[in-house]
């Protein structure tokens, strides 16, 4: 832990935005990363469609895990990366010598992260809406509520286990399984909502699932930044 | 002095020379009684109970896999107490015992799970349900086998600690919401539940197989621990001799 | 149900059970005999 006197609140945040914008623009200029997430999840996308087969009331009523699974499975990739900057030299020792709390490194790392798979998303919802016919316009505001709502909590969970799993041998493997397990709730909320809207919500179930997931969100969010300390400074 | 042998040493705080500690003698005993106790319970199982009406003898599958399961949530909040008290006092010996209890409870984990697939087979046909009891379990499984892969990577002893305890602790209170998950999951889909009740007739086997699988709880996890304490002990002797040569004092013949 | 419908899967269980608990209590068996070999060794 720091010994120099507390940062105030504005300092601690404009350090956050300073790690977001850092992480963000080491992403940028490796343009290839995005990218290749992207054709990725595309990719998963049309595989998942010959793999349920031809029927489009088949493909229609297994959409929202569909695309739910490739949000996952594409965006775990990115969460290992965004603490490689850090690995490379002594960097990550550097960054926590400095004087101020840990979590405005958390939720830095966090937003960076959380701006990838959102704009993995922005392809990849429009592409699954055209593979598998959904009907995406009717209820566009609220399923875009669930997206993001889903995609803050993946972040969250993504970007704590990765401080760990991307400083050891099998990062591949270990965060994945860290993570996975974890994402239950989530993942049955989203789809939960996703397939609500999707069928035009007769029930009124997606604003309640909405609701759990604002408060899955919240729980990992202050979990996460309450722990990040204890794990990044090992 | 600097030079006194320091018998009393503790092995968490590295003073003197590092004593093996001795496993309490307790720790035998309940093992013996646990074991003698399970044999006994199932034996009283196997011969007393009458088949249900509805499982048959399925119902005795039941005298086991109940009380593993409880006996494996016993083990988990081991692990998620043990945790915070590894990040409140920062003593590596709940971090052996969080670790212990992770062991054991996958274990008992695996084979709740084990036994729950082998009971539903005859009774629904499937040998999975998705129903939220054994959805959690199984993600607890998956938690418990995650930690302990990542105390196999983690191998700096303080790194190892710190991280099994955040893992723990937030693992620990994700279990409740995946079961309310799945439990909402399951409802807004209209399936029913499944449950699993216990007729009064068969109460007293399963307390009595609880207790005895208690018993085992107590004794794996207490071993367990004790083993990780001296390969502890013997690792941190011989990283100190390595780094400076043998104690003084220390005879190199003798018992320490 | 009949009874010898039910039995196979009951000695399953009961197989299962004790190889995991027996398993286990094997294992630990086999991890004390080796450190306390390690600990008479060095001492």
């Amino acid at each position: 832990m720091s010994l120099d006197p507390p940062l105030g609140i504005r300092d601690e945040m404009s350090r956050m935005r300073a790690v977001a914008w850092k992480d963000l623009t080491a992403e940028r200029r490796s343009k290839s990363n995005l990218n290749g997430v992207v054709f990725l999840a595309v990719m998963m996308l049309v595989l998942f469609g010959f793999a349920l087969g031809p029927d489009a009331e088949a493909l229609r009523s297994a959409a929202a895990g569909v695309l739910w699974l490739t949000i996952l499975f594409s965006g775990v990739l990115a969460f290992n990366r965004s603490y490689q900057l850090e690995l490379e030299g002594d960097a990550l020792e550097t960054l926590l010598l400095y004087p101020g709390e840990r979590w405005p490194i958390f939720l830095g790392k966090l937003v960076a992260n959380l701006v990838f798979v959102l704009l993995v998303e922005v392809v990849v919802v429009p592409m699954a809406s055209v593979l598998y016919n959904l009907a995406v316009w009717r209820a566009l505001p609220s399923l875009l509520t669930v997206l993001v709502l889903g995609t803050i909590g993946f972040v969250t969970l993504g970007t704590f286990y990765a401080a760990m799993a991307s400083r050891v041998r099998a990062r591949e493997v270990l965060l994945p399984l860290l993570l996975f397990p974890m994402l239950v709730p989530l993942l049955v909320a989203s789809v939960g909502a996703t397939m609500a809207l999707l069928s035009g919500n007769a029930m009124g179930d997606a604003a309640s699932w909405m609701r759990g997931l604002a408060a899955f969100d919240a729980i990992y969010l202050i979990a996460s930044t309450l722990a990040f300390p204890y794990v990044i400074e090992v | 002095m600097a030079t006194t042998l320091d018998r009393s040493a503790d092995p968490a705080t590295g003073s003197g020379l590092l004593r093996i500690p001795h496993e309490p003698s307790w720790v035998r005993l309940v093992g013996i009684v646990g074991v003698l106790a399970f044999v006994g319970a199932q034996a009283v199982g196997v011969l007393t109970s009458p088949p249900d009406r509805d499982m048959g003898d399925l119902q005795k599958i039941m005298y086991v896999h109940v009380p593993a399961a409880w006996n494996a949530f016993i083990a988990f909040l081991v692990v998620a107490l043990a945790s915070i008290g590894v990040l409140v006092t920062n003593d590596e010996r709940a971090d052996l015992l969080a670790a212990a209890a992770a062991e054991v409870g996958a274990t008992l984990t695996a084979l709740t799970l084990m036994l729950g697939s082998i009971w539903g087979r005859p009774t629904w046909g499937v040998w999975w349900t998705w129903d939220a009891r054994l959805t959690s379990t199984a993600v607890l499984l998956v938690i418990f086998v995650g930690y302990l892969t990542l105390r196999e990577y983690a191998e700096e002893p303080e790194r190892r600690m710190r991280w099994s305890a955040a893992v723990g602790i937030i693992g620990a209170l994700n279990v409740p919401i995946v079961y309310m998950s799945v439990r909402w999951w399951r409802t807004l889909h209209q399936i029913q539940s499944s449950p699993a009740t216990v007729d009064p007739h068969y109460v007293i086997g399963l307390r009595a197989n609880a207790i005895a699988i208690l018993l085992l709880l107590v004794f794996f996890i207490a071993r367990r621990y004790h083993l990780s304490r001296i390969e502890n002990a013997l690792a941190q002797r011989a990283e100190r001799r390595a780094l400076f040569g043998p104690e003084i004092g220390e005879d190199r013949h003798a018992g320490a | 149900m009949q009874v010898h419908d039910t039995l196979p899967y009951v000695i399953a269980a009961y197989a299962v059970t004790w190889t995991v608990l027996g398993g286990y209590a094997a294992y630990l068996w086999r991890r004390r005999r080796r450190l306390a070999a390690q600990v008479a060794a060095c001492e």
